[in-house]
């Protein structure tokens, strides 16, 4: 045998590290501070390096209603000073000290964090520590700030037709729910923002008690436990009502054709509305499966049937987002090779139809494996299990989740994922939008 | 009763009153630590003084004598191997074939003459094995990415991959009408326009100007056997280079040397290219189109990875435009004055051009101001210099950031291979900090003078009417 050799090599450095063989087992730890701030701790120790993270679950959907943007300014802002760390020292404190440090804003959730050495861990933590209460911006920075984030939103959605479409699509499909209104807000919304707005979100909403902290990285869980104390421990907790979300209306579909003179690529995007993890997470995880079924290489039945075999797509995608505080969200989409008219759409009924037909115990299997193999990468980079865990933790999902992920989607059977195949395509609301080439073309 | 008498009578008043002045120094001593020392809070942390304890070693196959970088590295049971072909990239493509290189990078792992491009996609997708390639102006790349347990099945499926790829007809056939497809379609995003356009600009007549994916014609006329034939011809053992990492010791990867590359042609064939001379004699060049921000792009001449100016350029850069928010360019046109989301400049490294650009895209009403700014903080920083804090400032960063390059095995793969191909040598690792700190205030001004010059290009994408 060619490989007997190396297969020797290897079997013998797999006894060795035997221990922790069990590859698909996160080894994260979660405790809760006396204010009420979630702790979770991921031990990487690989290299000196950490990732630092907090997530505040407050994000474009708390913002009043007119008030769009509020929440990316009041991030923005966070960089423009606190009463002890005044103007943009925080930023160079942090380059400085060689860290990557970064923030985003999305529908659910702000997040802040830094990745650096670990000898700059306590530095960076009282930095973030006394920006969750100290929060201290002069007009002009607030003015300026402003500014700047109506160039990002300029940037963002204007020199992109692609983001305009799903902006429209998002628009439609969610109505009065503030999943509806872009993260940056709308252009008149920015303009109009005072800094009294940011300051009532930022007094409301940032607190320990609406937190999450993660540490990720070359730190033990009790090292992890004394430095929270030490620095977030002190901060007292805010009380206040988180607002429930906007039903929406049932059987609800749209359909939006678009032309745009930049476009030179037609596309066919369905949107639906669908379960969350948090709503109900045995469809999460069937959803989960479905999507990966669906799409997840060039073998997967979607890609075989409309660009291999009947040749009339050139690509075509499916993503569920099921991580979030309200509902989840499932895409689709399709580049046709031809033109976007009825004719195509009738293709992609069918192919839709012939995937979910197609699919019994053994492609469920067979998407199984394929989901699970890659778990144990999630291992590798302390920077990327730190971001899904704080996702995870700050839209409500417990971190159990990840920890029993290989069983939950083991448990997960044939009529589940075709019940939610059915729910997807005929009964979820939804909204089609045909984004086509404009008269240039 | 007033206290101040008996003060006023008591011989040691002096004493008391240097007492009371010390509790007061110690207060504002104490309360001033309290509120914010950054040494303190770094140099008191239990977690000082931690070290990357990973060491780079150059391994050599026992048959086929491929030398490669080498570290392990057990904390995850996964293996990574990284390796890039020089000199075969878009640059190199022959007459009539224009895009091969990156058509090959796309469909290479579609189907050996022992598995179909299915087969491969089900056991890599069921095994965690990701093995993918790219191509760049200059080369083409690739990497394998397997959990410990599949390496020997992984390590298999890509040898056959280069030595014995199929480019199965139907995925070929896709593969192609995309690629056209993308031709057509790439002037949608205006910054990727403008990318383009750039490189016509930058590059005139060399190899660099063209798109990497080629033209429509010639990539109908790509076939499976030219395909298989630039695989043979151009991905070899002379213009080899790997990088290793991962949960294996150096036995195990001396053996995947010789596993995976023993088959390759001993020396590539094809042809050579020139480096590039820029041509600064040219006017703006400005591209009409009415949707979206204004974009522009800069470039002036850079200097090479081996250079003796690398390390003076690289902080001056690093302070000018490199930094993000804190960089002189994003101070002044984003934080001061809002005029953009952001700006930044960048060294650019290959084989037959080295470039420093800067670039950002505004409002049409802001565009203006903005450029101009940008402009006297060039000639204001290549006149008088950047101060000792700003050099030392950048330093502290570029020497604190260091040991991030180590987060991800794959990444600690990469960084292996661009040693091993820049010939920055064994120890890199163990004297970059030096390097770094090595640089003086001096020899940082003197590469502001010699390289942010007026010899500039200038491209942009907009209204500017």
């Amino acid at each position: 045998m060619r490989f007997k050799k190396l297969f020797l090599l290897l079997l013998i450095n797999l006894s060795v590290f035997d221990v922790k063989a069990n590859t698909n087992q996160f080894d994260i730890k979660e405790f809760y501070l006396k204010n009420g701030m979630q702790v979770v701790v991921i031990e990487n120790h690989k290299a000196p390096i950490i990732k630092h993270m907090v997530f505040y679950k407050a994000g474009a959907v708390d913002e009043p209603r007119g008030k769009g943007g509020v929440a990316h300014l009041l991030e923005h802002l966070m960089f423009r000073g606190t009463k002890k760390v005044k103007g943009q020292e925080f930023n160079r404190i942090m380059e400085q000290n060689g860290a990557e440090s970064n923030a985003f804003t999305s529908q659910d959730v702000t997040a802040y964090h830094q990745f650096l050495d670990i000898s700059r861990l306590e530095l960076a933590m009282f930095l973030e520590a006394d920006r969750m209460k100290n929060l201290n911006i002069s007009d002009k920075d607030f003015e300026t700030e402003r500014d700047i984030v109506f160039q990002e939103r300029k940037q963002r959605v204007d020199s992109n037709p692609s983001a305009k479409f799903y902006e429209i699509l998002r628009k439609t499909l969610w109505g009065n729910h503030p999943y509806a209104n872009p993260v940056t807000g709308l252009d008149d919304e920015i303009k109009n923002l005072t800094k009294k707005d940011v300051v009532d979100f930022y007094n409301k909403y940032y607190s320990p008690n609406n937190a999450v902290l993660v540490l990720s990285g070359d730190i033990t869980f009790d090292e992890a436990k004394k430095l929270a104390e030490k620095y977030y421990g002190k901060i007292k907790p805010n009380k206040f009502e988180v607002n429930a979300f906007e039903k929406l209306p049932e059987n609800f579909e749209a359909k939006i054709k678009i032309k745009m003179d930049e476009v030179k690529l037609p596309r066919l995007v369905k949107l639906m509305s669908v379960p969350s993890f948090v709503q109900d997470k045995n469809k999460a995880y069937a959803l989960d499966v479905l999507v990966k079924y669906l799409i997840q290489d060039e073998n997967s039945p979607l890609y075989q049937k409309l660009v291999i075999q009947d040749k009339k797509a050139l690509n075509v995608g499916a993503y569920y987002d099921g991580i979030s505080r309200s509902f989840g969200s499932f895409s689709f989409s399709a580049v046709p090779r031809g033109k976007l008219d009825e004719q195509f759409e009738k293709y992609v009924e069918d192919a839709w139809n012939y995937a979910i037909k197609k699919f019994n115990e053994s492609e469920l299997e067979k998407t199984k494996k394929k989901m699970l193999s890659d778990l144990v990468y999630m291992k590798d980079n302390p920077s990327v299990l730190a971001q899904t865990t704080g996702w995870m933790a700050s839209t409500g999902v417990k971190i159990d989740e990840l920890q029993k992920y290989e069983e939950n989607i083991k448990n997960v059977k044939v009529n589940d994922v075709k019940n939610m195949a059915d729910f997807v395509w005929n009964k979820a609301p939804k909204v089609t939008g045909i984004l086509l080439a404009g008269e240039d073309k | 009763m007033s206290r101040r008498p008996i003060y006023m009578k008591n011989k040691n008043s002096s004493y008391l009153i240097m007492i009371m002045l010390l509790l007061g120094l110690i207060f504002v001593i104490y309360g001033y630590n309290k509120n914010f020392s950054i040494q303190s809070l770094v140099e008191n942390s239990e977690l000082n003084n931690r070290k990357f304890t990973g060491k780079v070693e150059e391994i050599e196959g026992l048959k086929s004598k491929i030398k490669a970088y080498f570290m392990q590295q057990n904390e995850v049971p996964i293996v990574a191997i990284s390796f890039v072909f020089a000199d075969v990239g878009s640059a190199y493509d022959d007459e009539g074939k224009k895009g091969i290189a990156s058509l090959t990078a796309s469909t290479i792992t579609d189907g050996t003459i022992f598995k179909s491009a299915d087969a491969i996609r089900d056991e890599t997708g069921i095994r965690g094995i990701s093995i993918s390639f790219e191509s760049s102006k200059d080369s083409i790349g690739g990497s394998l990415v397997a959990p410990k347990e599949h390496l020997e099945d992984a390590i298999a499926l890509l040898r056959d991959i280069l030595t014995k790829p199929k480019f199965e007809r139907k995925y070929l056939e896709i593969a192609k009408a995309q690629v056209i497809k993308s031709l057509e379609v790439e002037k949608e995003n205006p910054a990727k326009e403008l990318s383009l356009a750039n490189d016509k600009l930058i590059f005139g007549t060399h190899e660099y100007a063209q798109n990497p994916l080629g033209n429509k014609q010639d990539v109908l006329n790509i076939s499976q056997a030219d395909l298989k034939k630039f695989v043979r011809e151009n991905l070899a053992k002379d213009n080899l280079y790997v990088g290793i990492a991962g949960d294996l010791t150096k036995d195990d990867a001396k053996y995947i040397i010789d596993e995976m590359f023993s088959g390759l042609s001993d020396k590539k064939q094809g042809k050579k290219i020139d480096n590039v001379v820029l041509n600064f004699d040219q006017p703006v060049m400005k591209i009409d189109r009415k949707d979206g921000q204004n974009i522009v792009s800069f470039t002036v001449e850079g200097t090479c990875r081996k250079c003796e100016d690398f390390y003076p350029l690289y902080v001056a850069n690093h302070i000018f435009g490199g930094a993000g928010l804190n960089s002189k360019l994003n101070q002044k046109i984003r934080e001061k004055e809002g005029l953009t989301y952001g700006a930044y400049s960048s060294m650019i490294l290959t084989d037959k051009a080295n470039l420093l650009t800067v670039g950002f895209s505004s409002t049409k009403d802001n565009f203006e101001k903005a450029v101009s700014m940008f402009k006297e903080e060039w000639k204001n920083y290549a006149q008088n210099g950047f101060s000792k804090e700003d050099v030392d400032f950048a330093k502290d960063y570029l020497i604190a950031s260091y040991n991030l390059r180590f987060a991800s095995i794959a990444g600690i793969a990469d960084m292996l291979v661009m040693q091993q191909k820049m010939g920055l040598g064994l120890d890199f690792l163990n004297k970059r900090n030096d390097y770094v700190k090595n640089v003086s205030v001096e020899a940082v001004n003197q590469a502001l003078k010699k390289y942010f010059t007026d010899n500039m290009l200038q491209a942009q994408i907009g209204n500017f009417n």
